[in-house]
């Protein structure tokens, strides 16, 4: 199915799915009610067009098998980091800043190929002492702290 | 009023109040350019030091840190993609393409030559407009602020997008996401599901970071591991200097050729300003869209154009000194900067209003005049800024991207101190990224979830006048102008849309 219909079938679902379970449910008065609802068929005419409209249609060109492998390696390699980037926000507050910040940075520097000792070190430490002088020492904003530092 | 100009003149020419405006400048340049310390939060920090200052060095450093912010937030939307302030992310459909070319030095001058310009002749509206404009400004009411917000929302779908439709979604979507929170009126929660860190709605920082940012980041990086598993050379730098000094600086003859934009969007930023509420968001939105629809190369908007940046950067700078003029002679602040420095003037005793007018004319030119010298340091702190901050870009990619990763914690984080922002981030990234991919337009979106409460505020206290009557809209001249241009603008871009095809193929 054409993109476009695909997107405007979603969207015209979830504007279902907010007009008759969400809102009814999750805001409360009738008053209340008005704007978030205007707000549903401001977005419920475009998707209607797009499910409607035909776009130009394009004639469907083989995709090179080399390419369609480099994008997919791609795709997994940015899910690991996206889910390293997720662990690292939810370690934060139970080791701190600096020290969950230090690692992360020289993890992902070594993920992306960065294999120099001096830049997978000075950078982090360069970039977290300034953060340090100018948050802690500077502005008196204390960034969480955990059990480390 | 020019004997109190003199005698403001006059009260300001001492080192203090000089080297305190100074200080607010530098202040302002510094936070503004860290993502997620916003001019807001640094007049915030700085409003207790007021205490210690006299009246005149006190407001002056205020009103030099809003100075300073409005080029700060520049300087990492041009450099990196990070706004660094809110109407920053306007500035970032030209400024980082630049960038990309190795024209950051170029982009940077474009940004500080049309916000110095813009700020100066905004101070001078400031001046001798302030009590005249102010009391047209008032005539304008809840349906009319309705109409030019829905105006400006759909003009910013329309004309923004490649697709108008999909603008319009994204415009959508952004109001959508911005009921979530607290009734602006019965309290109650909407759309919360019952957590607790969604009461006061999504946070606006942490969501842009995560939707600009960090998407953008993590589609770089994934096309950078594209190119690598195909054995293609992966760029080592985020912009090649081209080593031509012309591609460093803006020379005066390409100023000369963006002076008619910034004249253009000042006059634009000007108005907005006058408008409490309204803000630079939208004066820096409309600046842009009008340079580009009166561009001979409109095609060209958003592929690394000066005019683009000039246009953005005169607009949201314009509204600067307008912006006073309802909180010097009505005491009503025009934005949450102008509410701040109330508190600032109220510190120092000094309660603006009508009578502030007549009987503390010299104070207030005297402030006025600061204004105009804060200008003058924001250009000269801004030119060193530059010389060292594009400099940035000759770093490898890679290493950026990896220093970028925890600045975006950072940035989530000092925006207001909360773990669950965190979580706000992440999602608006994965939203970022599905965006990108399905090529709707983010600032539209960031820009309607921006002005939805301004939006909706103006839109219930209309209907509370009317008793629900909608027709209140098209019975009153102003708000049916407004309304009627905003379908005249929906049928033109469509029918502009629906042609492109036709008369690509007639051109063929």
């Amino acid at each position: 199915m054409h993109v476009d219909r695909q997107t405007g079938l979603v969207l015209l679902a979830m504007c279902a799915v907010a007009w008759f379970f969400l809102i009814p449910n999750y805001v409360i008065g009738h008053e209340q009610q008005v704007f978030p609802r205007i707000v549903l068929v401001l977005i419920a005419i475009p998707s209607l067009v797009m499910c409607i409209r035909t776009g130009p249609r394009k004639t469907a060109e083989p995709e090179d098998p080399a390419m369609a492998r480099s994008r997919r390696v791609a795709l997994v390699k940015i899910g690991v980091m996206g889910g390293a980037y997720l662990a690292y926000l939810l370690l934060i507050p139970v080791v701190g800043f600096f020290v969950s910040s230090f690692a992360a940075t020289v993890g992902f520097l070594f993920y992306l190929d960065i294999r120099n000792v001096k830049t997978l070190t000075l950078v982090p430490l360069g970039l977290l002492g300034s953060i340090y002088v100018v948050m802690e020492c500077f502005l008196n904003f204390n960034l969480p702290s955990g059990i480390l530092f | 009023m020019l004997e109190h100009l003199l005698e403001g003149m006059g009260m300001v020419l001492q080192w203090e109040n000089l080297i305190w405006a100074m200080v607010g400048v530098a202040f302002g340049m510094l936070l503004g350019a860290i993502p997620g310390l916003s001019g807001n939060i640094a007049i915030t920090l700085l409003l207790p030091f007021t205490f210690y200052l006299g009246p005149i060095a006190g407001i002056a450093m205020l009103m030099g840190l809003s100075k300073g912010d409005g080029f700060g937030g520049s300087i990492p939307a041009i450099l990196f993609n990070i706004p660094g302030t809110p109407h920053a992310v306007i500035t970032t459909f030209d400024g980082y393409p630049l960038t990309r070319q190795g024209k950051a030095g170029k982009a940077l001058e474009t940004a500080l030559a049309a916000s110095c310009t813009a700020d100066v002749s905004s101070d001078l509206i400031l001046i001798f407009l302030a009590a005249p404009v102010a009391a047209l400004a008032l005539k304008v009411g809840p349906p009319e602020y309705t109409m030019i917000v829905f105006f400006s929302l759909i003009l910013i779908a329309l004309a923004a997008s490649e697709d108008p439709i999909r603008g319009l979604v994204a415009m959508g979507l952004g109001l959508l996401v911005s009921v979530i929170g607290l009734d602006p009126q019965a309290g109650s929660p909407r759309l919360t599901f019952g957590i607790v860190g969604l009461a006061d709605g999504i946070p606006l920082i942490p969501m842009a970071i995560g939707l600009l940012a960090l998407s953008e980041m993590f589609r770089q990086t994934e096309l950078n591991f594209a190119r690598k598993h195909q054995g293609k050379d992966v760029a080592d730098r985020i912009a090649i200097n081209t080593g031509r000094k012309f591609d460093e600086h803006l020379t005066w003859k390409e100023y000369k050729q963006i002076f008619p934009t910034i004249v253009r969007s000042t006059a634009i930023g000007s108005v907005v300003g006058l408008l409490p509420g309204i803000g630079t968001t939208v004066a820096s939105y409309l600046s842009y869209i009008t340079a580009k629809r009166r561009s001979p190369h409109p095609e060209k908007f958003g592929t690394g154009l000066i005019e683009g940046i000039a246009a953005c950067e005169a607009g949201n700078n314009a509204v600067n000194g307008p912006n006073l003029v309802p909180l010097v002679t009505l005491g009503i602040p025009g934005n949450l900067a102008a509410a701040l420095i109330l508190g600032g003037f109220m510190i120092k005793g000094l309660v603006p209003g009508p009578m502030f007018m007549s009987h503390q004319a010299p104070l207030l030119y005297a402030l006025f005049t600061v204004l105009l010298l804060s200008n003058g340091f924001t250009y000269l702190f801004g030119k060193v800024a530059i010389r060292y901050a594009h400099r940035l870009t000759a770093i490898q990619p890679s290493v950026l991207y990896g220093s970028i990763l925890p600045l975006c914690a950072l940035g989530c984080y000092a925006a207001r101190g909360e773990i669950f922002d965190f979580n706000t981030m992440f999602i608006s990234c994965l939203v970022g990224y599905a965006f990108i991919r399905l090529k709707f337009n983010l600032p539209v979106f960031l820009v309607a979830f921006l002005l939805g409460e301004l939006f909706e505020h103006k839109l219930r206290q209309t209907l509370i006048l009317s008793g629900g009557d909608f027709s209140i809209f098209v019975t009153r001249p102003i708000s049916c102008g407004f309304f009627l241009l905003t379908v005249i603008s929906i049928v033109y871009f469509i029918w502009k849309k629906a042609r492109r095809p036709h008369s690509a193929a007639a051109s063929k």
